[in-house]
């Protein structure tokens, strides 16, 4: 019995939902960039959260508390394994005198929808915060068990 | 002389709580990191039945002494075989994306767990100081 | 709590005269009363432990939920013991004291 893996889990998820902060703060920044070292505007960007079980870490066998078997792990962390680019269409704006305008004096503007980031702002700050108390709540008790040394 | 045999059963059954309180805090943290995870599917931990199977229904008050040792309360059963059993929680919160790990759920959980784990931690303590004052005060 | 450990006191002192010769025995002496009181506080603080365990067990496997119960039976029952071991103690010391006077 450890606390092990709690704090390795909620410290993963922490990580994971910064990332996912760093990407939305970058896609609002960029908001109305249309000029990119790629060429062309700015595209939204969005983080890929994936499930990783922990299983790579032989001495899982705090799982004599679970019932399955130490193939299958019951300890999921979680990781970003990806950024992609969000494929919706951009926003186009009629400004003819814009230097990046088109042949038909249109300019393509990122695809960033900042209410949209704002809701994934809040949901990812909120999904931080969770994982933060987990994290302190993991380590109390932690804490408390060794106490028990005491007297 | 064993050490063992100086913890009663219910010494051991806390002991035991612990660490299935320990393993359900693993899974509630699993929950918490995965709760944006597209596809991933809340998870709860079950255990109670099991011990109460062990431990046995218990009346309030009294209990008819009948053991040879009438110090100790006794258990049907091996505590070592008790699991913590984790199963899927049935919600139907699926989203779009296939996620049901519900925030407000898991932190219910989360307290809940905490606030058990460090009941039991004390009485465990408890039971350890009492043991070590009959044997200190028993030399004198 | 004074109140036993005189009447335990007087109990010995009783004992301590009659080993010397100076009373007879002829009814039932108060070091009988005091093997009872030992009894009874032993019973009672074994009692108070088996109570204690009983509630621990109730709520750790989710029968009960009244932690607070437990843990002030499980007070009840570390006091109860300290006391009665005190208890012994002090009777043990006025004891050999008294068994000191003889000389």
């Amino acid at each position: 019995m450890s606390f092990i893996y709690s704090l390795r889990i909620s410290a993963a998820g922490m990580s994971a939902q910064r990332r996912r902060l760093n990407v939305i703060a970058s896609n609002l920044a960029n908001q109305q960039t249309t000029r990119t070292p790629a060429g062309g505007p700015y595209r939204r960007q969005d983080v890929v959260f994936q499930v990783q079980p922990l299983i790579e870490d032989k001495d899982v066998q705090e799982l004599e508390s679970f019932k399955n078997k130490p193939e299958e792990s019951d300890l999921m962390s979680v990781k970003v394994v990806d950024v992609i680019t969000d494929s919706r269409p951009l926003v186009m704006k009629y400004e003819p005198e814009h230097p990046d305008a088109d042949s038909q004096g249109y300019v393509a503007y990122p695809n960033v929808n900042p209410i949209e980031e704002m809701v994934n702002m809040l949901s990812a700050s909120r999904s931080y915060e969770a994982n933060l108390t987990m994290l302190k709540t993991a380590k109390e008790m932690a804490n408390k068990t060794i106490e028990v040394l005491k007297i | 002389m064993t050490v063992n045999g100086l913890f009663d059963n219910t010494t051991k059954l806390l002991i035991k709580v612990m660490s299935l309180r320990s393993a359900k805090a693993d899974i509630i943290a699993g929950n918490l990191a995965n709760i944006d995870t597209p596809g991933y599917k809340a998870r709860k931990v079950d255990f109670e039945q099991q011990l109460q199977k062990v431990v046995g229904i218990l009346p309030e008050n009294g209990l008819p002494l009948t053991r040879t040792d009438k110090r100790h309360l006794p258990l049907n059963g091996d505590l070592t075989d008790v699991r913590a059993v984790v199963s899927e929680r049935q919600n139907d919160l699926a989203g779009f994306d296939g996620n049901t790990v519900d925030l407000d759920q898991e932190m219910a959980a989360l307290a809940e767990n905490k606030i058990n784990y460090l009941a039991t931690v004390e009485m465990l303590r408890k039971k350890l100081a009492m043991l070590k004052n009959a044997i200190v005060e028993g030399g004198k | 709590m004074k109140k036993a450990m005189i009447s335990q006191l007087q109990s010995m002192q009783h004992l301590a005269a009659v080993a010397a010769g100076k009373t007879t025995d002829g009814k039932k002496t108060a070091t009988d009363d005091f093997l009872v009181l030992l009894q009874q506080s032993l019973a009672e603080v074994n009692n108070i432990q088996q109570q204690a365990d009983r509630q621990v067990n109730m709520v750790q496997s989710g029968q009960s939920k009244d932690i607070l119960g437990a843990v002030v039976t499980l007070e009840k029952a570390d006091l109860s013991f300290q006391l009665l071991l005190q208890v012994r103690n002090k009777a043990v010391k006025a004891y050999e004291e008294i068994m000191r006077m003889q000389l």
